[in-house]
């Protein structure tokens, strides 16, 4: 490959812009002992200059390792990795850049504060280990540390022993440390996994004003879904080793792709699938599904039959006591059957024919069980996906008469 | 409360006798007046000065070089792509099995000024060369010959201390210093050294109160070359020149400087580790240094440290054991080779007799030292008793008791008028009693850790459906600790059977364990071959317990699943 730096490296012959990212064909396995696991199955994206771009997905689904390679810190079994143009890995041509090498901003989960170090020692470090890269004279790198640490609001604390620091303080220090150097990409491995519950959500929105402040292209790692949606432009979802959906954060949650995404984002209701749809092609069609024939909608992309599903948020269930006016579709007699009062909402267990329905209501709705009630599952809202629900992270109600059936069985 | 008891009988009260004793005069049995003439008389004795520096220098230089032999096998072995780590792990693990002792015996015979294997080899190189001296070129009876000795087996501890150190260490630290743009040595320099630091300072001092403590090679190698350092020295003045005064004033100062050591060591550099502990939850392998071309020189040297350290030593024990008699190794000498030694061996009354009492001694010290040291921890880390702490440290106090101290001490105080009438001194029992002395530092530590690992709410289960106290500790505790019970006793037992340097001073022709036969052989009898049969024997049957018990356990874990 012998493009010019300005060019594409995927061969289409777009311009690249400083801060861009495209990751082709990656693919990661590790071999222990025991066994071989492939944890990353040919993963390609794209990340736009500045955007917050969010890998989202349960533990073990090859989201930090598919970071690590990107910065270099493991080799890619193959893969083309390339920011702003230059090529980092390359299994094609065997270029392959190493972690020191890359410029890029990295905060650890454990934020990997040196101990030994003050805190200016530390955001200095950078900026020394690159002498050759940043020309800085003593008085620049004093004025680029004393920067990095009034972005993060630490600017009082250059002289302490770093590991005096709070939790928040440190997580605030390891990320002043990979913006001192200016870098084109910022690496974020669940930075905010380690600090407690009210730091956190305060976190989340001092670090993405950070990043719209600098505009640095930054990849974030996360298995908190609040995360993901608070703070990206586009998140990813990963699913064992693959990457099952990418999109804006509103399009993630109202138009999943697969059973996996909508379960593993939120709570939600799952219909299957019964027969494929009288209709071959997309948009809203009507389905046969386990209540009943249902309209919903259908991307062209993705033809669906028995073993995939429906998706309805339970929010978006209309349950009235009287029949709705004639001419609405999908509209089902259910019957209430476990009313629980949360405060702010209530929720419901509707029994539609064999199926349970949850959905949360106004409080001021007063149901009780056994109530006979009509449900409407608005249209817009009916959403077809490939796949039927299973595994970690479910919220999918059981049939009647299963015992099994889980009530609480919501991972987080 | 009767472990209390216990714990002060054997640890607070012998050395109470010690100290008084060594401002008197007279016999230990027939105490004189008091005096300050044997601290007058070490201070003014040559032999002190030269055993303070000798000690100095021997514990200086093998805290240094075994670290440097330890930090390096550790980092190939943790850190790089040296190939073969598997198998590099046993090969340095293999050194724990032999005792102090034989690895003396065995260098002796290697590089002894005359005989020694090795200088004959090189006498018949180097002869061409006009070298034709009767003895040398190399003496293993030199300060030198102890520090290589000594250096070379005691790496092992070190080495599996520093592996665990190694792996503390959050692999992000050293990914962060490389996603800041810095090379490996720049890494190494910056970020990997300091950072182990305080790690690596820990563990040179924990060698140097070791070697301080270290009585075997001292003995062996040193007092035929007359050498002397602290611990042969109250052993010479204690034990072959009967000045049992002076001995307790040599012994008073050694303890006192071997506690201000441990002191330090646990209030100073121990915190000071674990201020840096950086102890991540991420299970990523730190990265693997590539040696490139140097890989396959890496593995050499560690095969060299192997058979420096276990293979050369073996063999010499082996060959010299199936000699009739010892001589200088030749061609011709294997139509000679014979089983004669083994079969003298296990038709030897004496040995026998010796065998017997180490084994009665060793199952005795273990199930006493770890029955007391549970007792111990159970009432330092659970009962609300006023004083646990001070039990705490008397429990401690041991760990800086150097051994031939507590021989010392314990002849002091079982020889003394108040405990002569016992007629326990000379027995089996004060010996037991000395080795629980010894070990229960270890055993003590050992439980309180893994006690302080059981949540109290398992214990408050067991008294709220109505248990006492007696049934909680035997149904719940014991069975939950039972594990680091047994791991505990084999160890306490392995070193029990092949301790020489507490049993060596209290020996007598009645309570003569295996350990000191082996060393009579040695040196009273100058009789080689037998001494390396028994050795061989000994390395063999400790090893085999080992291997034994280590199954024993594995198997009782899974059984407890």
């Amino acid at each position: 490959m012998s493009e010019s730096p300005l060019q594409g490296q995927d061969g289409s012959g777009a311009p690249v812009r400083p801060g861009q990212l495209t990751v082709r064909n990656l693919v990661k396995t590790f071999a222990s002992r025991q066994e071989t696991v492939q944890v990353i199955k040919d993963v390609s994206f794209t990340i736009e200059p500045g955007q917050f771009f969010t890998l989202l997905g349960p533990s073990g689904c090859g989201k930090s390792t598919t970071l690590r390679c990107i910065a270099g810190l493991e080799r890619g079994d193959r893969a083309h990795i390339a920011v702003s143009g230059r090529v980092l890995a390359d299994t094609d041509t065997g270029a392959f850049v190493p972690a020191s090498d890359r410029d890029f901003g990295m905060v650890f989960q454990s934020y990997a504060i040196w101990p030994h170090m003050t805190v200016a020692q530390n955001v200095a470090f950078p900026l020394h280990a690159n002498r050759r890269r940043h020309q800085l004279s003593r008085k620049e790198v004093g004025e680029r540390v004393e920067e990095a640490l009034a972005l993060v609001r630490l600017d009082q604390f250059g002289g302490r022993i770093a590991t005096k620091l709070s939790g928040g303080q440190q997580q605030r220090l390891a990320l002043a440390r990979a913006l001192v150097t200016r870098p084109d990409l910022l690496l974020l491995d669940e930075p905010l996994s380690n600090l407690d519950a009210g730091l956190r959500d305060h976190m989340r929105g001092e670090l993405r004003a950070m990043q719209l402040r600098t505009g640095v292209t930054t990849l974030y790692v996360t298995h908190d879904q609040s995360e993901a949606f608070s703070m990206s432009d586009v998140i990813a979802v990963m699913d064992a080793g693959v990457l099952a959906q990418q999109g804006a954060p509103r399009d993630i949650y109202w138009r999943p792709s697969t059973a996996f995404v909508a379960t593993f984002v939120g709570q939600t209701n799952l219909l299957s699938v019964v027969r494929p749809p009288l209709q071959a092609g997309s948009g809203i069609l009507s389905v046969e599904t386990t209540i009943g024939p249902l309209l919903v909608n259908v991307a062209s992309e993705r033809p669906i039959g028995p073993g995939d599903s429906v998706v309805i948020r339970p929010e978006d269930l209309q349950v009235t006591r009287e029949p709705p006016l004639d001419g609405r579709a999908n509209v089902f007699r259910g019957r209430v059957r476990r009313p629980t009062f949360l405060g702010e909402n209530i929720e419901l267990e509707i029994e539609i024919g064999s199926e349970l329905l949850m959905t949360r209501q106004h409080p001021r709705f007063a149901f009780g069980a056994g109530d006979e009630v009509y449900v409407e599952l608005p249209v817009d809202r009916c959403v077809a996906v490939s796949g039927a629900a299973a595994g970690v992270g479910s919220h999918i109600r059981g049939t009647i008469g299963d015992p099994a059936a889980p009530h609480t069985n919501a991972a987080q | 409360m009767a472990a209390a008891a216990v714990l002060i009988w054997i640890v607070v009260i012998p050395l109470i006798y010690l100290i008084v004793f060594s401002f008197r005069s007279g016999t230990a049995a027939a105490p004189g007046d008091w005096t300050l003439a044997n601290y007058a008389l070490v201070y003014t004795s040559k032999m002190t000065h030269a055993a303070l520096g000798n000690t100095l220098i021997y514990t200086l230089m093998v805290a240094t070089l075994s670290m440097a032999i330890a930090g390096g096998l550790a980092w190939l072995v943790e850190r790089t792509d040296m190939p073969y780590r598997g198998a590099a792990w046993v090969m340095i693990l293999l050194p724990i099995a032999m005792p102090g002792m034989l690895s003396s015996m065995a260098w002796i015979l290697l590089l002894g000024p005359r005989t020694g294997l090795i200088n004959v080899i090189l006498r018949g190189l180097l002869a061409p060369f006009g070298y034709d001296a009767p003895s040398g070129p190399i003496n293993i009876y030199s300060m030198e010959g102890m520090i290589f000795v000594e250096s070379v087996r005691g790496s092992t501890t070190l080495f599996l201390m520093l592996v665990a150190g190694f792996r503390l260490m959050d692999p992000a630290l050293e990914e962060a210093a490389s996603m800041s743009g810095a090379r490996t040595g720049y890494t190494l320099r910056k970020i990997t050294l300091p950072l182990m630091l305080p790690m690596l300072l820990a563990t040179w001092m924990y060698s140097f109160i070791g070697t301080l403590d270290d009585f075997e090679t001292p003995l062996l190698i040193g007092l035929p070359a007359q050498i002397f350092l602290l611990p042969t020295v109250i052993y010479f003045t204690a034990y072959l020149s009967s000045s049992w005064g002076l001995a307790a004033a040599y012994a008073t100062i050694f303890l006192l400087i071997s506690v201000v050591l441990v002191f330090v060591y646990h209030r100073v550099v121990l915190r000071r580790t674990s201020q840096f502990a950086t102890v991540s939850g991420k299970a990523y392998r730190p990265r693997q240094i590539e040696l490139g071309r140097m890989r396959w020189p890496a593995l050499g040297l560690v095969i060299l440290y192997f058979i420096l350290a276990v293979m050369l030593p073996l063999l010499i024990l082996v060959l010299a054991s199936l000699l009739p008699f010892y001589r200088v190794p030749a061609w011709d000498m294997f139509s000679e080779l014979t089983l004669m030694n083994y079969e003298q061996l296990f038709s030897n009354t004496r040995v026998l007799r010796a065998a017997g009492n180490s084994l009665w001694v060793s199952f005795w010290v273990a199930s006493g030292t770890m029955i007391l040291a549970f007792l111990l921890a159970w009432v330092i880390v659970r009962q609300r008793v006023p004083g646990r702490m001070i039990l705490d440290s008397i429990a401690f106090i041991p760990h800086a008791i150097p051994a031939v101290v507590v021989a010392v001490a314990m002849i002091m105080f079982y020889l003394s008028p108040a405990m002569q009438w016992t007629g326990l001194y000379g027995g089996l029992i004060v010996l037991s009693l000395a080795l629980v002395t010894r070990f229960i530092a270890f055993a003590s530590r050992t439980s309180n850790a893994a006690m302080t690992q059981i949540d109290a709410s398992l214990e408050e289960a067991a008294y709220v459906s109505g248990a006492r106290k007696a049934r909680v500790l035997a149904r719940i505790l014991f069975p939950l600790l039972l594990p680091t019970f047994v791991a505990g006793w084999i160890f306490v037992a392995a070193n029990a059977f092949r301790n020489l340097n507490v049993s060596l001073l209290l020996s007598t022709p009645q309570n003569e364990l295996i350990s000191v036969t082996l060393y009579d052989y040695w040196e009273r009898q100058a009789d080689f071959s037998m001494a390396s049969a028994l050795g061989v024997v000994l390395v063999v049957g400790l090893a085999a317990i080992t291997i034994l018990a280590r199954q024993l356990i594995a198997r009782g874990y899974s059984g407890n699943d």
